[in-house]
């Protein structure tokens, strides 16, 4: 499958993208909702880029405006070197084969009246290939993922949760793209078989550079899977970096309690939230009064900032995090 | 289930109903028969329109299993003749309601925008209007006239398929599946073909059949006033207005049995709708 | 974690078996179902999708769902009979001496109505408080369930509260009438990974503080690991482990149990470990060991015998090659 990477080598590119929805709250009156605040990253070719958050973070939103889903509020996307984030549908779909995404849930990824291998199939039409040679084309990229092929005669309910992932996975692929959004795609899975899914995953990335962006919660994935990892809470990135930089030394109060709910701190301090998610107050850090580490500094805004190379953090006490010397402030 | 019956063939048909029981209820068994009935009328009863000066007001009897009314035209062939005018138009009216209004329904919940505000408030308008009353004023209007009463019909109802068809596939819209479609590249009008109307299809097959109940009920209640079918066509509520006056003096048949035909078949359709309804998730 | 002493056994199962459909369709989501609670401890049922663990709870307070039955076994909750109990019998024990914490806190709640209400109802209803110290005792129980400003959020409707906050509430509810066994089924699923602890460890304080005995159900390991006294591994509708979690977590007899922790504890490698094949969607009525086709240790005698349920270091194993 040829894909030309541009001579940057870079897959795709998110510049300063924002996306703010406008809901009816309560009152009938009108609320923004700034899903995604100002994200930027760059995913290489045959590289993962993963995001880490919880639910509100905006990760998912970040997958719906990369498949123009809906419309992005602000900032760039360019794939393969070309903007795409002012094209409207027409313009737009000749892209679409290039990329595709992996739902979260796959039971509500598929249309339960028809077959797997008529959904498979459905994007298989974005390829070049004739009608004839599509059906060839889905068995064998049915086998390829795992499943015996005579599993997709039947409905989606009649298939377990692990082989409906692999048949969707089967669906993104059907037309050859180059890029693929991964949300979550082993959340919903059992964990003693979340590993087929990673390692197809895996398989077909080697075989055809395939640059993914993986959402994922699960921190094995994650490890498993990406190459550069941003922890992201409430619409903005906090910290981004390589894999090992992130997992081995976090340098947000965020990152650090997400590793240690999860049981991964390793020699790190452990950090854990007080409180519950609020709605953003003010323009400083979002993580505010949940922050162990707060102090009167934290409600001015915070940038990000590269405190080594590749490696940057949203939080003026990242140096002390990286130094294992943090020291929460009584309150 | 009790002793069986004699022959193979009277076996066949209780088997045959009774998988359509199963499947799909009595309403469906009713309406089948009363179908089969009105297309063989011509076989098994006498000319609707014959009349017969001798003959008048005549009870029921063998000659005149639902008696006579007061042209000595007999009851039991107008009943069946009119099954086709009044289960035709009805089906008629309701089908094209249901090809005007679900795939505007369904553009409209999945474009959303200004095009689908101009919808609900144009249904809304439409829906304010008591249906009887509207009918009556547009048949006042254009005058009587089968065709034109179909069509005055299957208007009234467009709205209710644009709402039906409009809040079924707006929690659809947002559905992974569709999204995964709209990936695929698929516009709007081949979302909505491939994708949404085969999951609201048992939705809209059970608004039809009550439809179908509520335009027989409209064309009576027109006729009743006069505004419908003219005599001597044969349409049941053409003849319960003639046979009304009737009931006063004794001749209860003249308005019973197109009455009650009436009474059966929309009861069949509701029945019908209902195990439409049954089948949900399948 | 408590010392797991001789304790009293609150609830104890034993061979159930639960039949679900009708004709040809009928399976067998739990077989031969043992499992012991102790008195005042935490004890974890651990199983993934298809283990039957979600049924096994709903058993124990006559809460079948329509189309299945319960075909053999016995139920004893604290000397009562649970199988032959009348329906009336078990309406006094649901909700005042046996309480169910669900996996979605918002089903669990009533949309129309304030939170401080249902949580009230209950004590009303089952201890017969009057209206005004059964609200102010569901003031308390929020505040117990770590839900900040209390007396404000029992005004507010279910819809205002995140999940985090539902999930509380719907332990506050549970609580409400100190009952002597909470059966919580999946409580954090779905919950952001930061919150889990926090509503687990709430859970293990209840314990010490009100007196009370958890049945804790649950696929997360991590969670059985630090919050558990036991643990009953099911897999497929039968057991496969059962016994201290410290000793079953540690030095696991059973394969099944085994490659549980191994997929949980992924080591960085060029594979993600995960065990190979599925569980059958529909269970069959099982003549040799269930985990048999996915089992590397798996011989004839496993396919074609049903493992008995063996004590083996300490703990109870279902497999022939335990040792």
């Amino acid at each position: 499958m040829p894909n030309s990477p541009s001579s940057d080598g870079t897959a795709l590119t998110g510049i300063d993208l924002s996306k703010t929805f406008r809901l009816r709250d309560a009152a009938l009156g009108w609320r923004s909702l700034r899903a995604v605040d100002g994200v930027s990253f760059e995913v290489g070719w045959g590289e993962t880029f993963g995001i880490v958050g919880e639910s509100g973070s905006g990760k998912s939103t970040i997958g719906k405006l990369l498949l123009k889903l809906t419309d992005a509020t602000g900032g760039n996307i360019i794939l393969d070197g070309v903007h795409i984030e002012a094209m409207n549908e027409r313009q737009f779909r000749p892209f679409r084969k290039r990329i595709q995404i992996v739902f979260q849930d796959p039971l509500s990824a598929f249309d339960p009246r028809r077959t797997v291998v008529d959904s498979v199939s459905e994007t298989m039409r974005l390829s070049s290939l004739a009608p004839k040679e599509r059906t060839k084309a889905v068995d064998r990229l049915l086998d390829e993922v795992g499943l015996d092929p005579a599993l997709g005669r039947r409905y989606p309910r009649q298939l377990s949760g692990g082989q409906l992932q692999r048949a969707s996975i089967a669906r993104a692929l059907a037309p050859g793209p180059d890029i693929v959004f991964l949300d979550e795609p082993t959340s919903a899975l059992d964990v003693s078989i979340r590993g087929q899914v990673a390692n197809v995953l895996r398989d077909r990335q080697e075989q055809r550079r395939l640059a993914y962006v993986l959402v994922a919660h699960d921190w094995s994935v994650v490890e498993f899977l990406a190459d550069r990892i941003a922890i992201m809470y409430l619409g903005e990135f906090v910290e981004v970096g390589y894999k090992r930089q992130c997992l081995g030394r976090p340098l947000h109060p965020y990152t650090r309690a997400l590793m240690t709910s999860a049981g991964r701190i390793g020699s790190s301090q452990p950090i854990r939230l007080r409180g519950e998610l609020a709605p953003i107050a003010g323009e400083g850090c979002r993580l505010g009064g949940r922050c162990p580490l707060v102090q009167s500094r934290c409600s001015e805004p915070q940038k990000l900032i590269e405190y080594e190379a590749g490696h940057w953090a949203r939080c003026w006490r990242a140096p002390e995090l990286g130094a294992n010397q943090a020291v929460a402030a009584p309150l | 289930m009790a002793t069986a019956p004699a022959t193979n063939s009277l076996r066949f048909l209780v088997a045959v109903g009774n998988r359509l029981r199963v499947r799909v209820g009595y309403g469906a068994i009713v309406i089948g028969i009363l179908i089969l009935l009105s297309a063989v009328a011509p076989l098994i009863s006498k000319d609707p329109l014959h009349i017969d000066s001798t003959a008048t007001l005549v009870p029921p009897s063998w000659a005149h299993p639902f008696g006579t009314d007061q042209n000595g035209m007999d009851i039991f062939a107008r009943v069946l003749y009119a099954a086709r005018l009044d289960l035709g138009e009805a089906l008629a009216a309701a089908t094209l309601a249901v090809l005007i209004g679900v795939p505007l329904g369904a553009l409209g919940a999945l474009a959303a925008g200004w095009g689908d505000q101009a919808l609900l408030r144009i249904t809304e308008s439409v829906q304010s209007f008591p249906t009887l009353l509207l009918a009556m004023g547009v048949v006042a209007a254009i005058g009587p006239g089968l065709g034109k009463l179909v069509l005055v019909i299957a208007a009234v109802n467009i709205p209710v398929y644009v709402r039906l068809t409009r809040s079924a596939v707006l929690p659809m819209r947002d559905m992974e599946f569709i999204q995964a479609a709209r990936c695929a590249g698929l516009g709007n009008i081949a979302i909505v073909t491939r994708h949404l109307i085969p999951n609201i299809a048992h939705l809209i097959a059970a608004q039809f059949s009550i439809n179908c109940a509520w335009a027989i009920q409209i064309l009576a209640a027109l006729s009743f006033i006069g505004l419908g079918v003219a005599l001597p066509t044969p349409e049941w509520g053409a003849m319960v207005r003639a046979g009304a006056d009737y009931t006063v003096y004794g001749q209860w048949w003249v308005a019973l049995f197109p009455g009650l035909a009436i009474v059966i078949t929309v009861l069949s359709l509701n029945e019908l709708a209902d195990s439409f309804r049954r089948h949900t998730s399948r | 974690m408590r010392q797991a002493g001789p304790s009293e056994a609150l609830l104890s199962i034993r061979n159930l078996d639960i039949e679900i459909g009708y004709g040809a369709d009928k399976h067998y989501p739990v077989q031969d179902v043992d499992l012991t609670v102790p008195s005042r401890q935490v004890s974890g049922l651990v199983g993934e999708s298809g283990s039957g663990k979600s049924l096994t709870a709903l058993a124990v307070v006559g809460m079948l769902p329509q189309s299945a039955r319960q075909i053999s076994g016995t139920i004893e909750f604290a000397d009562i009979d649970i199988c032959h109990a009348e329906e009336s019998h078990l309406q006094r024990i649901r909700g005042r001496q046996i309480a169910l914490l669900f996996q979605n806190p918002r089903a669990s709640l009533h949309p129309l109505k304030k939170v401080g209400s249902q949580i009230a109802y209950l004590a009303m209803r089952h201890q017969h408080l009057s209206r005004a110290s059964a609200w102010n005792h569901a003031i308390d129980l929020m505040a117990a369930a770590g839900i900040s400003e209390p007396k404000a959020r029992a005004g507010d409707y279910p819809h205002q509260f995140s999940g985090g906050m539902a999930q509380r509430a719907a332990l506050a509810m549970a609580l409400a009438c100190s009952p002597e066994l909470l059966i919580a089924d999946e409580p954090t699923s779905g919950l952001d990974t930061t919150l889990r602890e926090q509503i687990v460890e709430l859970l293990a304080t209840q314990v010490r503080d009100r007196k009370m005995t958890v049945l804790l159900i649950t696929h997360d390991i991590g969670l059985i690991k630090h919050h558990t006294d036991t643990v009953t591994v099911l897999y497929a509708g039968r057991i496969m482990e059962a016994g201290a979690t410290r000793h079953v977590l540690s030095s696991p007899r059973n394969p099944y149990t085994r490659e549980l922790m191994r997929a949980d504890q992924q080591v960085d490698g060029t594979r993600m470990y995960a065990i190979p094949g599925n569980v059958p969607p529909v269970l069959p009525r099982w003549t040799g060991c269930p985990f048999s086709s996915r089992c590397d240790l798996a011989t004839d005698v496993c396919r074609e015998v049903l493992p008995p349920l063996r004590l083996i270091a300490g703990r109870e194993v279902a497999c022939h090659h335990a040792e």
